[in-house]
């Protein structure tokens, strides 16, 4: 099945057995004992003014050992998002400010002894507020009158457009072609408004950090972060102390999703254990991680489609106003990522414009997650195409498949759109699509259910819908990763990766592209990743990147390694190089049918002649970002009484490239896929008047579970990306980009009814088909 | 107080306040930090663990009930480090992504496969229907369970735990044990103050998240045998305040007489929760989105109160008097529910929209029943939860019903006098149209079967 050894193979994951036996450690499985604790007052106002902090009472609870708020920590502007430096977002917060900007913003924290003390103190902390007027409505967030939520010194750091007094954390625009002409001259245009809202990562694992000391009083953080790197340059910049004093190691993650490409409690623990000179501890409680965490970002979307005769789109104008929330992390690349990860797909359109703004509100604060804008724009490019295809009486599969990119095909938005700065220009080397369709159409029974409306009750009736994607691999031009790689005497290697592994099992895919390079079975291959002290750079894991560009990194440091081993073993053998060949572990001389073992090879040379070790170390850029592409279709089911909304099937085809670990592989889009599933039909913030999030836990923000699990089905569809590790694409974001529209079809395929505002609960569902008299 | 109970076969004592965590027992005091906490609330199963081989989510078990119990947890089931056959399968099948909820599923998986060593995918389901994992998607984590399961895994009782044997030490904080109903009765006597605890699972939570230090004085009532029992007495079906939710869906005496009170039981939680929650603690937190609670109203049932003065029956319809406020004295105790066998032909329906125990999103129970005599509705009986403080029967549409033939237009006016009588204060058009359409589909039933 794979043209491989070891790529492209289910191998055992690394972990497996640790996590599986409960010895792997996460951050908070760690020894603590002689820890202090940490414990945070929260801001209970969305918008205010601390007028005075009182601390005197609670510093009187026996086993206080420190409080921390504006009034004894310097002020340093800084962004919490953990991206590359100088960060695309805007330096618009501090560890603890005057002002507080959400309900969840820090105010203190407390080190304490125990967990109770510590607590306890919180309770008693005195705050007198000056209550602001406070900004919960996007839509009014760049009107003159509207309350102002920063100012002042905060700025971006990159030359990009930031202007606070509109309420503005980020905006973005482009066009080309001649829109209005095409739009005039259109026989059918559609226009519509769509929203998506805020949701929560969920990751099981709530954020967890940990603080000690090395021998020579370096600060060693152990911390559940997706960016090991960035935490480490962050936090030191937020201390004020060198970057090299403070190593980050990354355990076993429970999870990220993007919520942990934030650096967001390093800081605290490091200040509080550089303060006290003791180590600290803090664990985010699940209300915690909901209402002071980072979040989808929600997005109002405005989507202006005109189509020929045909049905061919001629003329495409987006705009979408995303709610950043009360500070910027990524408020303007996940804005930007709206457009660019989703309009290349439709490189046909001559005319286009997507402008978008990112405004903050008195919410709680946005971030990466997965999908990380895609998501969100999909939601609306789905149901219009979806639209489209129904008047020209089309299709939608055939549909899609005139109107969507192909290999050998570029974008102009590919350039337009980059993160932070211009994107690349890239042509499209790899493409399945059209298979994703076919075989995902199949799988699904689109000829037998589309358009079918069958009614297994009186009161219930269902429908088939689809919807495609793409995402990247990496962020071009701009993400590093790097690994190094050396031998040892029995013919096993290290692969110190400065990559880091969620949960994905994205070190077992490193070591899988490696030991397919040295022909070794992966056991041989002992990685090690995300420690800042002993592994190479790498930005960490985001944006799709780890198994395309650490895995290139991977390959290069491998073939390195290769060709050191065929130099050592040419010298042993006594026959030129060039006529060696590495298989199955040995050396090997064809002419001559000699050949040496990995292990003699390392030995010779760390031993015998010409001493050195056999190593490698290596760096990966790529120019372009070669998109994974999928398909998507969703059986629903609606009760008409009831409103429940339910997907009986949910079938997903992607194209990733070569998976290097299939089953892995297919999780990581199944993973996905059910995570869509829930952000479409449940998962949601709900604030009262207040901005406080009313629905901060699992009993009330409700994730899939087994009883709501419709059949799955995943199928990886073959194709091989030229610039990828053996052929592979990036997979781990791109299934969580369909499930809203295709539910959306579906239930439109089933009732004649659109949904245009996730989540779809029964209440909206409902009053949905009662407004279309469909009840 | 200082306590003794068995931890993967081994005896350990430790000293803590009544009501902590079995979870923070685990990790921080045993250092076994395989089991782990998502949520703190019980709706995640990652800290999920065997308590005398039922498993129980570890932070809704306050310690003081493990008195002298046995506790598995997923380090006691490859003491050599060396995996079991169940934990190689969720290896094998791709199961284990950041594995933060394996531990978790693993001891669901286990719980299950001792009592069914060959469970087909529909039990496995329901089996794992409190584990929540964000990364795998749960198909190969099903696949794992019956892989397991074909190889033949089989599961050895769980170990023997110790003798019972408590101190109190802090002063003030104090848990009672009761072996028998009167002694119970006479703690309730002496300490009115004293919380009596089954499950825990309201309780726990309900302290974690109001930041609470929780009773000076808790009373176990997992002891008490007078609590148990499901039998037929004289045309009467009574259960046991004590017994579980588990019990009640798996009896198939409940099954067969009251297929809403069955329905019911199963559709709170997942197994951690239905092993640990019970009837009577379902009736006595009187919370306003409890399940059990319309069911009882709609089959008439009766709350029997004990205390040293003797014992009265209190009908459904006066159990609960306000928001969280029920008809129990302190010294009073419920010690079962009484429910009469219905009349034959009678039938049931038990709706549930929204999520257990769901606070914000909106919810609705509906519970109805009625018969045919003669061609007539008889005994119409139709109660609601979640739309008020109380859970109430809507008396008004009883009696439009009642006597009334099944045709069109009375199930039109039905629908339409449901609506008038449901109030919730949010998302009232949904709820009341929900509410009417839900007792129309009941009504139809005997118009149109399906
Ligand atoms: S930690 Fe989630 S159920 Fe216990
Ligand atoms: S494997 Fe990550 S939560 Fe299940």
């Amino acid at each position: 099945m794979s043209e491989f050894q070891v790529v492209g193979h289910s191998v055992t994951k690394y972990d497996a057995l640790a996590l599986a036996t409960g010895e792997a450690r996460f951050t908070d499985d760690f020894p603590h004992e002689g820890f202090l604790e940490l414990a945070l007052l929260w801001s209970s106002h969305a918008h205010a003014e601390i007028v005075s902090l009182d601390t005197s009472e609670a510093e009187g609870v026996p086993g206080v050992v420190a409080i921390f708020s504006a009034a004894n920590v310097p002020r340093v502007l800084y962004t919490s998002a953990g991206q590359g430096a100088p960060e695309p977002s805007p330096y618009d917060m501090v560890l603890f400010d005057t002002t507080v900007r959400h309900v969840g913003d820090r105010v203190a924290l407390v080190a304490a002894e125990s967990l109770a003390a510590a607590r306890e103190a919180v309770g008693k902390i005195r705050v007198e507020w000056k209550p602001l007027p406070p900004l919960f409505d996007a839509e009014a967030a760049r009107d003159e009158g509207a309350p102002k939520l920063h100012g002042g010194d905060h700025h971006a750091p990159l030359p990009v457009p930031y202007d606070p007094g509109h309420n503005l954390a980020a905006s973005v625009s482009f066009d080309f072609g001649d829109r209005e002409g095409a739009f005039d001259r259109a026989t059918r245009v559609e226009e519509h408004e769509y929203r998506v809202q805020y949701a929560s990562h969920c990751a099981l694992e709530p954020h967890a950090a940990l603080a000690s000391f090395d021998e020579r009083g370096r600060l060693v953080l152990v911390s559940s972060t997706q960016v090991p790197f960035h935490a480490r340059r962050i936090t030191a910049r937020v201390l004020q102390i060198p970057t090299g004093m403070v190593r980050v190691i990354k355990p076993r993650i429970g999870g990220g999703f993007g919520g942990k490409q934030e650096v967001l409690i390093e800081p605290l623990v490091a200040l509080a254990a550089w303060r006290t000179k003791r180590p600290c501890r803090l664990v985010l409680s699940r209300e915690e991680v909901f209402v002071s965490g980072r979040t989808r970002h929600p997005v109002r979307l405005r989507l202006r489609t005109g189509a020929d005769p045909r049905g061919n789109l001629t003329a495409l104008d987006l705009d979408a106003l995303m709610g950043a929330g009360a500070y910027g992390p990524h408020a303007l690349t996940v804005l930007s990522m709206v457009g660019g990860k989703t309009l290349p797909l439709f490189n046909k359109i001559p005319a286009m414009r997507f402008q978008g703004n990112s405004v903050y509100t008195n919410l709680p604060v946005g971030g990466a997650y997965r999908g990380y804008g895609a998501t969100q724009g999909f939601f609306a490019l789905n149901q219009q195409i979806d639209m489209h295809a129904r008047e020209a009486g089309e299709d939608v599969i055939s549909w899609i498949k005139r109107q969507t990119i192909r290999a050998g095909e570029t974008s102009p938005v590919f350039k337009a759109l980059g993160e932070g700065k211009e994107g690349v220009d890239q042509i499209v080397r790899s493409c399945a699509l059209e298979a994703c369709l076919d075989r995902g159409a199949e799988a699904i029974g689109w000829k037998e259910k589309r358009g079918r409306r069958l009614c297994p009750t009186p009161d219930t009736v269902r429908g088939v819908g689809v919807a495609v994607a793409m995402q990247g691999s990496a962020i071009p031009s701009i993400d590093l990763a790097s690994v190094s790689l050396k031998m040892n005497e029995d013919g096993s290697f290290n692969l110190l990766a400065g990559a880091a592994d969620l949960g994905t099992g994205a070190d077992t895919a490193l070591g899988q592209i490696v030991a397919e390079v040295l022909t070794v079975p992966t056991e041989k291959i002992v990685v090690l990743s995300g420690d800042t002290d002993v592994t190479p750079f790498d930005v960490g894991a985001y944006a799709s990147s780890t198994t395309y560009l650490s895995g290139k990194a991977a390959e290069k440091a491998a073939r390195d390694v290769a060709s050191q081993i065929l130099a050592v073993g040419a010298r042993m053998l006594e026959v030129p190089r060039e006529e060696l060949t590495l298989a199955a572990g040995r050396v090997c001389h064809a002419p001559s049918g000699r050949s040496v073992s990995l292990e003699e090879v390392a030995c010779d040379a760390l031993y015998a002649r010409d001493q050195h070790q056999i190593q490698a170390s290596a760096s990966h850029v790529a120019p372009e970002s070669p998109p994974p592409f999928l398909a998507q279709f969703a059986e629903v089911e609606v009760d008409r009484r009831t409103g429940h909304l339910r997907v009986i099937k949910f079938v997903s085809a992607v194209d990733c490239g070569q998976p290097i670990h299939p089953a892995l592989a297919e999780g990581q889009v199944e993973g996905a896929a059910l995570n869509g599933i829930g952000y479409a039909l449940w998962e949601e913030y709900r604030f009262d008047g207040q901005g406080r999030l009313t629905n901060p836990n699992f009993w009330d923000y409700k994730i899939p579970g087994v009883r709501d699990l419709p059949e799955m089905v995943t199928i990886l569809v073959p194709s091989s990306e030229p610039s990828g590790p053996f052929g592979a694409k990036s997979v781990s974001e791109i299934g969580i980009n369909g499930p809203g529209p295709a539910i959306a079809n579906a239930f439109f395929d089933a009732t004649g009814v659109r949904l245009f505002d996730q989540p779809f609960t029964p209440e909206k569902v409902l009053r949905a088909l009662r407004e279309a008299g469909g009840s | 107080m200082i306590l003794s109970f068995a931890v993967n076969g081994k005896t350990v004592t430790v000293e803590g306040p009544p009501l902590r965590r079995l979870l923070d027992v685990l990790r921080e005091d045993l250092g076994l930090t395989g089991t782990k906490e998502g949520c703190g609330e019980g709706e995640c199963g990652a800290c999920a663990v065997l308590l005398d081989g039922h498993l129980v989510n570890s932070c809704l078990v306050p310690l003081f009930q493990v008195a002298g119990r046995s506790v598995e947890t997923i380090e006691g089931m490859a003491p050599q480090g060396s995996p079991d056959a169940l934990q190689r399968a969720f290896m094998d099948e791709g199961a284990v992504q950041c594995g933060f909820c394996t531990p978790g599923m693993v001891m669901a998986s286990r719980a299950l496969l001792r009592e069914n060593p060959s469970p087909r995918r529909k039990e496995i389901r329901t089996a794992l229907a409190g584990n929540l994992c964000r990364c795998t998607g749960y198909e190969p984590i099903f696949r794992a369970v019956e892989g397991a399961a074909a190889a033949g895994y089989e599961v050895a009782p769980p170990p023997p735990a110790p003798e019972f044997r408590v101190t109190c030490t802090e002063e003030g904080r104090i848990a009672f044990f009761p072996e028998s109903l009167p002694e119970a009765l006479e703690i309730l006597r002496q300490h009115p103050d004293a919380v009596p605890v089954a499950g825990a699972t309201d309780l726990l939570p309900d302290l974690t998240r109001g930041g609470l230090p929780g009773p000076h004085r808790v009373m176990d009532l997992t002891r008490l045998e007078e609590l148990r029992g499901i039998r037929e007495e004289d045309g009467v079906l009574v259960l046991g305040a004590g017994e579980t939710f588990a019990s009640l869906g798996r009896s198939p005496l409940v099954r067969r007489l009251f297929p809403s009170l069955g329905e019911c039981a199963a559709s709170v939680g997942g197994v951690a929760v239905q092993n640990r929650a019970t009837l009577g603690g379902n009736v006595m937190n009187a919370s306003a989105a409890a399940d059990s609670p319309p069911v009882l109203l709609a089959l008439d049932a009766r709350g029997v109160l004990v205390s040293g003065e003797g014992t009265r029956e209190v009908p459904a319809k006066e159990l609960w008097t306000a928001y969280r406020r029920t008809a129990r004295r302190p010294d009073e105790l419920l010690t079962a529910v009484k429910i009469p066998r219905p009349a034959p032909g009678t039938r049931e329906a038990f709706f549930k929209l929204g999520p257990r125990r769901a606070l914000v999103i909106s919810r609705l129970t509906l519970v109805c029943a009625a018969r045919l005599e003669e061609g007539r509705w008889r005994g119409v009986r139709i109660a609601v939860g979640s739309v008020a403080p109380v859970p109430h029967r809507l008396e008004e549409l009883e009696t439009f019903l009642e006597g009334r033939v099944p045709e069109e237009g009375a199930v039109r006016e039905a629908r339409r006098l449901a609506e008038d009588l449901l109030r919730p204060r949010t998302s009232r058009e949904y709820r009341r149209d929900v509410g009417g359409n839900l007792v129309g589909r009941f009504l139809s039933s005997w118009i149109s079967p399906r």
